[in-house]
This record gives structure tokens, C-alpha cells and sequence, in this order.
């Protein structure tokens, strides 16, 4: 993945040395999206164990040209992940995630010929995610715990865009950077070995709050996608 | 920040270009960075409102180098390098505190090489020495107050490529070091057990380089 986007780049890169002509055009408007979804299932009937589980997860964003070389738009995302877990002392909880977020993003193009633009794209983002884990400690589920956290983070990425025809353009992404968050979170900490002597299992609520600035780049994770222009 | 993206993205790959001295013999130069993050805590018993522990988790790293050209291409310098990182934890009823302090300082002599892309791009190969010393001050303050120190020290020698950006003003740059093409040993003794660690990290390959870390820097040319 990582060799085609260099093989993209120097083609972008030597073709422009020819005369730069925008892509795209002010009032244009595009539209992209993901959807992934996932499902397993596990049975083993001597033992009577069964291991269930489905997940997805989907992505709009859409945006509008505000000029030759700059966008901007909004993006919503949403993930959702259950289980179901029968071969130890309790059955967790189902639902494992739960995320809806929003983020509001800005596109600055650098065009390099009639078909590449580097660009770069800042965004600011808010994201609620509750997540339910446990911990396993002598092939016993030991501790559930719940974690619902609120992040508020920029993040940057840049890559290249290539108008592969008039209606798409194929977006390959590869610096990504989340330098500064802040999150807040809350949740529980329920026990289910060992209970207290009145019956009911020790439980801790918890709160929290971080924050971070870090002025790192990271291409850890580099994607292409496309989008359609209308 | 939109032009050094959109300049840095070929300007990381495509090394061929002609050469063109921006720096000289004489040019000072110094660069810094800083980083941190933490986290606040608080965990309360649901059956026994009044059992609540705190936790503060507070780290900082920041990092200062000073330079001076030797020649047109060859730069000598010096960066100091620190973190500090505390954590405290107070429970209540009972009063227990416990906190860790744990500190660490690297003087980096340093020598770097210049190969320049234009007037705006330079890409250099970043060669030091890291001694190291880490100190750490535990705490735990109940009926008693028990305090432990422990320190240490380790020798590093590090060799890492990055490029630089100058701001069309030249009066600002911004650096980015990467683990392509990077080696570094690092060398711990242990006095406590007569022990002794010794590490060797390199980044070679032919895939774009999956990590930088950015910096600013000042390149002040010489009055003539």
C-alpha cells in the first residue's frame, strides 16, 4: 500500500512540471462514505460454549468546494459492536462499543497538473464511545468494567487526490497526526467474584480527564478511498 | 502549517533536486520542542461514598539544541534534553498519599550533515551521543513516611535522517526527524543486581517512514 502511494506520488510529482490547472472547481460538491461490517459465530457443543459476535461501523462525510483550491465539510461516524459469551461464570455484557461521532474539516489543495493536488486537511472532532471490557483472571471473569468518554481532539492528515474521471476522485491519504486532545470520562468498575458479605459485588465509580499535546506525525495507518463529486 | 504539508509531502521523497546553498559557514542555529500529557482520576466506592482515591498523572518533555556551522554543510551543536513525570495518588478516609517523581536529563552533542533541495528544503543526517541520567523520588506517606531514591544512568549513540523547512521568511524553520533509515544502541548498566542492558533499534527499508516528530528551529545567518 505504502509502494503505490509513492508510485502515485511520482507520477503526481513529475508530471508536475507542466503547468498547474485546477481540479476542482468552487460550488462542487462531494460526498463519501464507509460502511464495514462483521459477523462471527462459535459453537462447541461438547463443552457448551458459544461465541457470538457482530460489529459495524459507518462513516459520511460531505463537503462543498468553497473555492478552486479549498473545501470544507462535515463528517459523522458510528460504530457499534455486540457479543455474546457463554463459557464462563457469568455472561458479560452484550453490548461491547457504542460510538457516534462528528467532525468538521477544512481542505486545502496544492494543484500539481489537471489531474493531482497534494492537500492537507485539518479537522476538529467530538466523539462520544461507551465501551464495555472485562478482565479474565483464573479462566473467571474477575472485574466488568463500563466506560463512557467524551473526546474532543484536532487531527491533521494530507495526501493526494487524483480526478480519475469527472464525477470521482480517488484520495490517497498518508501523514496523520492527532496532536492535541482532550477527553473526559466516566464509567464503573463492578467486581463479580468474591462478594461482599451483605451479597452484592464490590463496585468503583470512576472519572477521569486527560489531556495531550504531542507534535508527532504518524502514517500508521495509510488509506486510499474515493469520492463522488455531484 | 497548510504549505509545509503540502511542500513536505514530495519534498520527503523525491531527495533529487539541485542543490542549492541556503546555509554557510557561521549560521547559528537553535531548535525546540515540548510535549506533554496527563490524566486526572477519581474512584469512589459505590457501597462507601467516603473511599475515594485521586490520581494526578502529569508528564512534560521538553527538548532545546544550539548550533553552529563548521562549514557550509557540517553543523556541531549541543541539545538538552528533560522529562519530568509525577504521580500522586491521595485515598481517603485513611489520608494515605503516595507519589512517585521521576526525572531524567540528556545532554546530546551532536553533528549533522546537510544535503540542500532549494532555497525552502534541506534534508540532513542527525548523528549524537546520548548520556543519560533518570532519577526517581518515591513517597508514601501514612502513619509513617517511607521515601526510596533510585537512579541510573545510560549511554546512548543515535544516527537519524529528517528534513527541514524554512519559512519563506527564513526566519522560521520546521524540522521533522523520522525512524526511516535510523540506528541507535543504547547501553544501561544495572549497579543493583551487576547487571547490564544493551539495545539496538534500527529503521531500514523501503516504505515511507511511519513516524516524524516535528520541532522549530532558527537559522540565523551570519552578518556579512
Amino acid at each position: 500500500m505504502k509502494n503505490l502511494i509513492i508510485c502515485l506520488l511520482t507520477g503526481a510529482f513529475v508530471t508536475a512540471q507542466s503547468p498547474a490547472l485546477a481540479q476542482f472547481k468552487e460550488g462542487e460538491k462531494f460526498i463519501s462514505g464507509s460502511f464495514y461490517l462483521n459477523l462471527f459465530d462459535n459453537k462447541v457443543k461438547d463443552i457448551d460454549s458459544q461465541y457470538r459476535r457482530y460489529n459495524h461501523t459507518i462513516g459520511v462525510s460531505m463537503g462543498k468546494f468553497k473555492s478552486n483550491t479549498m473545501a470544507t465539510g462535515w463528517g459523522l461516524s458510528h460504530s457499534l459492536a455486540f457479543q455474546k459469551l457463554e463459557n464462563f461464570n457469568i455472561d458479560p455484557k452484550p453490548l461491547q462499543t457504542l460510538g457516534f461521532g462528528i467532525e468538521r474539516f477544512w481542505e486545502f489543495y496544492k494543484p500539481l497538473n489537471d489531474k493531482f493536488a497534494l492537500y492537507v486537511r485539518p479537522d476538529a472532532g467530538l466523539s462520544y464511545t461507551l465501551k464495555n471490557s472485562f478482565d479474565v483472571i483464573d479462566d473467571r471473569i474477575a472485574r466488568e468494567t463500563q466506560d463512557n468518554s467524551f473526546l474532543l481532539g484536532f487531527d491533521i492528515s494530507a495526501g493526494i487526490a487524483w480526478r480519475l474521471a469527472p464525477k470521482w476522485v480517488m484520495y490517497g491519504s498518508f501523514a496523520f497526526s492527532n496532536p492535541i486532545y482532550i477527553s473526559y470520562g466516566f464509567g464503573k468498575i463492578t467486581h463479580t467474584v468474591n462478594p461482599r458479605p451483605d451479597g452484592q459485588y464490590p463496585q468503583t465509580n470512576t472519572r477521569g480527564f486527560a489531556y495531550n499535546f504531542a507534535p508527532q506525525l504518524s502514517s500508521g495507518s495509510i488509506g486510499l478511498g474515493f469520492r463522488y463529486f455531484y | 502549517m497548510k504549505k509545509l504539508f503540502l511542500l513536505l509531502l514530495p519534498g520527503m521523497v523525491f531527495l533529487a533536486g539541485s542543490a542549492e546553498a541556503q546555509l554557510q559557514k557561521g549560521t547559528k542555529y537553535w531548535g525546540g520542542t515540548i510535549s506533554f500529557n496527563g490524566t486526572l482520576n477519581h474512584n469512589q466506592d459505590k457501597f462507601d461514598k467516603d473511599n475515594v482515591s485521586k490520581t494526578r498523572r502529569p508528564i512534560i518533555s521538553p527538548e532545546a539544541q544550539l548550533g553552529w556551522f563548521v562549514s557550509d554543510k557540517t553543523m556541531l551543536g549541543v541539545g538538552l534534553r528533560y522529562s519530568i513525570q509525577q504521580e500522586k495518588t491521595i485515598y481517603e478516609p485513611s489520608g494515605h498519599k503516595s507519589s512517585t517523581l521521576s526525572q531524567s536529563l540528556q545532554l546530546l552533542p551532536f553533528v549533522r550533515q546537510y544535503y540542500g533541495l532549494g532555497n525552502r528544503w534541506a534534508l540532513f543526517i542527525h548523528g549524537e551521543l546520548a548520556p543519560n541520567y533518570s532519577w526517581w523520588k518515591s513517597k508514601s506517606e501514612d502513619v509513617t513516611t517511607i521515601t526510596t531514591k533510585r537512579d541510573l544512568w545510560q549511554y546512548g549513540l543515535a544516527v537519524k535522517p529528517g528534513v527541514v523547512y524554512t519559512f519563506p521568511n527564513k526566519k522560521w524553520s520546521v524540522e521533522a526527524y523520522t525512524n526511516f533509515l535510523s540506528l541507535s544502541f543504547n547501553y544501561m548498566p544495572i549497579p543493583e543486581d551487576n547487571g547490564r542492558q544493551f539495545t539496538v533499534d534500527s529503521g531500514f527499508g523501503t516504505g515511507f517512514p511511519s513516524y516524524f516528530s516535528l520541532r522549530i528551529a532558527r537559522y540565523l545567518q551570519p552578518k556579512n
